[in-house]
């Protein structure tokens, strides 16, 4: 379980996040959406402890992200936006490195390796240095890595960025599988994966919780039934 | 943690050969160390039974090799867009920290065996005091650790390659330098005291007196504290990183 109570973040006078709330179950797909500035990845860095918390605070299955790091550590894997690799590695380097700081068993990363690199398809690019992958690559790369250790809590910002159709549709039903007994926690601004993907959505605008709701309820809001309307009727 | 610290200390050592950094900073850090012995340490002009003349510049020359090699270890962690990645991952600061230590220590170590042939070279055409170089190779390694110390605290606050090697240096410089006992009698200051402190802090005094042959445990609290506390820094900064 996921919870995050009373949290705020500001940054000199700014305010990035405001008195956030909410709590995920096992089981759910969460897109985070929000216009440009929301703090949608301002809320992701709270929940992976790479910021700590003005005020409130942020539990990943009872362990607290900022008194308790190392074992709330342990309960989940993000993969960052920008989906940065080590230049001077090889796929297989990469993983391996992660596995290790994880302190996977030789035979746990062999195993998580061989069911990534089928459901991945990263079998092609395994001895090849991450400098060279194209884009998609590079962000199915940084998903194995998050992956490896079979984390309960997966983190993604922006998921499918980079990817082609084929993979899209591949990583979201494997998302999908993989949400039946963990917390999948999605941020991005495309709706076609929300509706795809996310059986609850969070909606940040100016750094405040506007909605915590199925992406069904939202699509009421707009008389189109039209998540894109809804979206662009509730953040305007 | 020991684990954690060595699969992130071999990550980045390897890491340093990538670039070709590794192999300048090997040439670039052999050739000087060559010309300051040859020529600055007068090789053939002093007794070398201890190797005094090619020790004697090591301070200078380890004050501009650390930070080249401390300025990647966290500058290029924010380059890459990697150091968000590496906050995640389930690991102490400190492991990360001590890891990419001992990864530009460890350089150190590689580049100061590198210049063993010197040593068996000079031992061939005169006698030289064995014991004597080993304690002055270990008493480098000890500088390479403070310079690599202060390096890699001052290359975790920037964020950009060239500002962190510029202050690094700077820093370097100013507490090899510093000498406070001169200062405290320029001002007027005295005291017994306050004159032990400013000698027990005089990188100078520790370095000369352990080339001559004198290794006392003070000189090793000096430079094992030293090297702790750029350390502790070090750690502050990364939290101080995490906002």
């Amino acid at each position: 379980m996921l919870v995050v109570k009373n949290l705020s973040k500001s940054f000199g006078a700014v305010k990035a996040l405001d008195n956030i709330n909410f709590c995920l179950k096992k089981g759910e797909i969460t897109a985070l959406l929000g216009p440009n500035g929301a703090g949608k990845t301002t809320l992701l860095r709270l929940l992976t402890g790479v910021y700590t918390p003005d005020c409130g605070e942020v539990t990943l299955n009872g362990y607290n992200i900022s008194t308790e790091p190392q074992q709330a550590l342990h309960q989940f894997s993000y993969v960052p936006e920008s989906g940065s690799l080590y230049p001077e590695l090889t796929v297989f380097e990469y993983l391996q490195y992660i596995a290790q700081l994880h302190r996977l068993t030789h035979q746990d990363f062999v195993d998580s390796l061989v069911f990534l690199m089928k459901q991945l398809d990263l079998g092609d690019v395994i001895n090849q240095k991450t400098e060279t992958l194209s884009k998609g690559y590079r962000r199915r790369v940084g998903i194995a890595g998050a992956l490896l250790s079979g984390p309960a809590i997966l983190i993604l910002d922006e998921p499918t960025e980079g990817l082609d159709p084929n993979q899209k549709f591949s990583l979201r039903h494997f998302l999908k599988e993989y949400s039946k007994d963990r917390i999948v926690i999605i941020s991005t601004h495309i709706m076609e994966e929300v509706a795809a993907t996310a059986n609850r959505v969070i909606l940040l605008n100016k750094g405040k919780l506007i909605r915590d709701t199925f992406p069904e309820e939202l699509k009421k809001i707009s008389p189109d039934n039209d998540l894109e309307q809804a979206f662009r009727k509730i953040t305007e | 943690m020991g684990a954690e610290i060595i699969t992130i200390l071999k990550k980045d050592f390897i890491s340093l050969f990538y670039s070709r950094q590794a192999y300048f900073l090997i040439v670039i850090y052999l050739v000087l160390s060559m010309v300051a012995t040859f020529f600055g340490g007068g090789y053939f002009q002093i007794d070398n039974t201890s190797l005094s003349s090619f020790f004697i510049y090591q301070p200078e020359l380890f004050m501009i090799i650390s930070p080249a090699l401390a300025m990647r270890l966290w500058a290029d962690e924010r380059r890459y867009g990697t150091l968000e990645l590496l906050l995640t991952q389930p690991v102490r600061p400190l492991s990360v920290v001590l890891g990419k230590f001992f990864a530009a220590w460890s350089f150190c170590l590689l580049l100061l065996a590198l210049t063993f042939p010197l040593w068996k070279t000079t031992s061939f055409y005169i006698k030289t005091d064995d014991f004597h170089i080993t304690i002055n190779y270990v008493c480098c390694l000890l500088v390479a650790g403070f310079f690599c110390g202060i390096s890699c605290c001052i290359s975790s606050f920037c964020s950009g390659l060239i500002s962190a090697y510029i202050l690094s240096v700077f820093f370097c410089v100013v507490i090899k330098q510093m000498n406070l006992d001169y200062l405290f009698k320029q001002f007027g200051i005295s005291g017994d005291i306050l004159q032990k402190i400013a000698q027990s802090i005089n990188f100078d005094a520790h370095y000369y007196h352990i080339l001559q042959g004198q290794l006392g445990i003070n000189n090793i609290m000096f430079f094992g504290v030293s090297i702790i506390v750029f350390l502790w820094f070090n750690t502050i900064a990364v939290d101080y990183k995490r906002g």
